[in-house]
């Protein structure tokens, strides 16, 4: 199968033994799954005992791209990470776009690394041409996730692309993400923590093997098709100019204009969205990259009120390898526990002062005093503070905060798809809409339908999901709807699609399925791919559900109904406890999953084959 | 070199604007591909380097001037020129 979008080769790392075995791509699995995310969650569900234990050897760490990244599709550079995660304890994904690292895989003629076990001293991987070599790390230790990137691209080639820890992964904080080519972030929920419970400090990927196309005719043909819808988008030039920022103006357009040295795509995109400024003070050279400008500048929402002394902050929690909305939120709450007299140690806890907020990054990076339970993040925190913690705790969701909604970092009001989704995807709140309609708050309902059809969903479908929920007498049923965003976004990781929605809104279901047949050969249509998405999200579930984690509406947070709670995405009216439990049921329904546990029923499982 | 004018020769050339480049690597894939059948910047004749704000667009010896680099471009940092080089 090599050549024909999938690299062909599987590598196998123990990095307690050193051993690595090269398989060839299994390629009934790979059809069953789709690749990328699909195929992530398949070697993941054989390779990690449980969603606990996740700073165990036993857990393994599966990274993988799609089919169509290292191909010039608008987009492809997904790159995926499944593992169970300290935070949520749940075995969960993580995607990010991958700069050059996703496609710096493919190169090296890998489709998906699995790593386990762990070293008994900091290395890190190197994948190329003929293999993988497992190295020293040691010169790397206590080096930021940018910094790493940046010498391992000095020692390796500028063509490479890096996937690296700082010392937060290191030192297993456990909200320790993992950083592509110092850009991206990959893993809220962890996985940088995953990483150096195992001393896995980087992995490097690049090779001069090339990808090929099954049918060069017709990809040509459906490639240039796409390319010139992009480049008549009447708003092409303002997403590549503002992106985020004009749906976020987080600061004023001038104020960024100012800062920008340039933007920044990962490879194939057109419509990139990343950012390099420069900022004084930030970084070596002061210049800092980020996966947004809007990222960088997320300060201000709580508080800070200059823009650098903002972008300083996020510079220093990125390289320290840590989640920027779980540190806040916890430092919310460290705040009131200081103010409670139950946290001593300097300086005074303010989340709106530049200085207090850095020393604290690097306190609870050294685990110095409360810093070690404040890494330990809130499960930890609850359990040594108790009640008060839990009284004065933001929203959260297993163990995370959830990002979105009242108290949150963005108080966004009305619940779509983004919303519920942060208590209904197994690795619990991440940032992300899934490529549904909803990620626009009120859209009018009537654009419904043409989204719907374009996501592949069916027509029966569509009507439960625009005939809202019964008895609510509301026009949309966010539950239903959810449950076929998940299998869109599921689509693309697998084949290696950026779900942003400036990006997905110019593919279709039908378009991926030809794509995915001219790329890949293996015959395809828009049923067989959700039918692949299914059979992924649902094992994704199912390794989850063993350890008995169906969702109760008694675990929605308690900030997100009532009177000052989510308003009804349609009519603005005030959520209750019930409704929300509804649309947890009307997903689990519309899954073909038990309504009250959330399990995959046995018929669902026999008709998606995992029932063995 | 193509012939599209009585007694003149046109050669297709390039102007780069490295302070747009994003470093999406869209021009390198389709070079890659057009001439190797396969994709991976490394195979093309368009070379694109990042040195911290710095940006270098270059083309190596064996570019044939086929413009499809450009045609991969999306941000206006290729731009096709035509060029007068004299009488065949
Ligand atoms: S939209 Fe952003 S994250 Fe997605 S591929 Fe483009 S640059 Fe990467
Ligand atoms: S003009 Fe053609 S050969 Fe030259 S770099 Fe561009 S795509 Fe490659
Ligand atoms: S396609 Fe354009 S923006 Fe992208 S790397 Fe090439 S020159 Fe730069």
């Amino acid at each position: 199968m090599s050549s024909k979008g999938f690299a062909g080769r599987t590598a196998i790392v123990d990095l307690g033994t050193g051993a690595v075995e090269v398989r060839r791509l299994d390629e009934r699995e790979a059809e069953r799954f789709g690749g990328g995310l699909g195929l992530c969650i398949a070697l993941a569900a054989r390779a990690i005992p449980g969603p606990h234990g996740a700073l165990g050897q036993e857990n393994a760490v599966v990274i993988g791209a799609g089919p169509f990244v290292g191909t010039d599709l608008p987009a492809t550079s997904r790159v995926y990470a499944v593992s169970a995660l300290p935070c949520s304890n749940s075995i969960g994904w993580c995607g990010a776009g991958g700069m050059t690292f996703g496609c710096g895989l493919k190169y090296a003629g890998f489709d998906h690394v699995v790593v386990k076990g762990a070293s008994s001293r900091p290395v890190y991987l190197s994948i190329h041409d003929d293999g993988v070599d497992m190295l020293d790390a040691s010169w790397l230790s206590g080096k930021g996730a940018g910094r790493t990137c940046e010498e391992l691209k000095a020692r390796h080639g500028a063509q490479a692309g890096v996937l690296a820890v700082g010392p937060a992964g290191e030192r297993l904080v456990s909200f320790a993400m993992a950083y592509v080519d110092g850009v991206s972030t990959l893993g809220r929920g962890g996985l940088g923590a995953v990483m150096g419970s195992k001393n896995l400090k980087a992995v490097v990927a690049g090779g001069s093997r090339g990808i090929g196309v099954a049918d060069p005719v017709l990809y040509r043909s459906l490639r240039d098709g796409l390319v010139e819808r992009i480049r008549r988008y009447p708003y092409l030039a303002s997403w590549q100019d503002l992106g985020l920022l004009s749906s976020l103006p987080v600061v004023p357009a001038e104020v960024y204009r100012r800062l920008r040295v340039r933007r920044l795509a990962c490879v194939s995109c057109p419509l990139g969205d990343k950012d390099m400024l420069k900022i004084e003070g930030a970084a070596p050279g002061d210049i800092v990259c980020s996966s947004s400008a809007v990222n960088l500048f997320m300060p201000l929402v709580y508080g800070m009120t200059d823009p650098l002394d903002a972008a300083r902050c996020i510079a220093r929690l990125d390289e320290l390898g840590m989640d920027m909305f779980e540190f806040f939120g916890i430092m919310r709450l460290a705040a009131s526990l200081q103010e409670m007299g139950l946290i001593s140690g300097d300086p005074v806890i303010d989340v709106s002062s530049p200085s207090s907020m850095l020393s604290w990054a690097d306190k609870v990076v050294e685990r110095d005093g409360v810093g070690d339970t404040l890494a330990g993040g809130f499960d930890r925190i609850v359990r040594e503070f108790g009640e008060q913690a839990l009284r004065c705790a933001p929203p959260t969701f297993r163990g995370m905060v959830t990002y979105v909604g009242p108290l949150s970092a963005l108080p966004w009001t009305y619940f779509g798809t983004m919303e519920l989704g942060q208590i209904l995807d197994p690795r619990g709140p991440h940032v992300g809409a899934s490529g549904s309609p909803t990620y626009f708050a009120r859209r009018g309902l009537e654009v419904f339908p043409g989204h719907l059809a374009r996501m592949g969903v069916p027509e029966q479908a569509v009507k439960r999901i625009l005939q809202g929920r019964e008895g609510a007498g509301r026009g949309l049923n966010v539950g239903r709807l959810l449950r076929y965003s998940h299998r869109w976004f599921t689509i693309l990781g697998s084949l290696g699609v950026c779900a942003r929605a400036q990006v997905n809104r110019f593919y279709s279901a039908g378009l991926l399925a030809r794509l995915y047949e001219a790329v890949t050969g293996i015959p395809t249509d828009a049923e067989k791919l959700a039918e692949r998405a299914d059979r992924s999200w649902t094992l994704l579930a199912l390794a989850n559900a063993g350890a008995g984690r169906g969702l109760t509406p008694g675990e929605v947070p308690r900030a997100w109904y009532g009177g000052e709670g989510f308003r009804d995405y349609v009519d603005g009216t005030a959520l209750s406890l019930e409704d929300i439990g509804g649309m947890i049921a009307d997903y689990y329904d519309e899954q073909g999953w038990d309504p009250v546990t959330g399990r995959p029923s046995p018929a669902r499982l026999q008709e998606l084959g995992l029932a063995e | 070199m193509e012939r599209d004018d009585p007694g003149r020769v046109m050669q297709r050339s390039i102007t780069t604007h490295p302070e747009k480049c994003t470093g999406c690597l869209r021009c390198a894939l389709a070079c890659s591909f057009r001439h190797t059948g396969m994709f991976n910047p490394m195979r093309a004749r368009i070379h694109i380097r990042m040195d911290g704000p710095a940006c270098d667009i270059s083309f190596d010896d064996a570019c044939t001037g086929c413009l499809a680099c450009v045609g991969g471009c999306l941000y206006g940092a290729l731009a096709a020129e035509r060029q007068r080089e004299g009488s065949a």
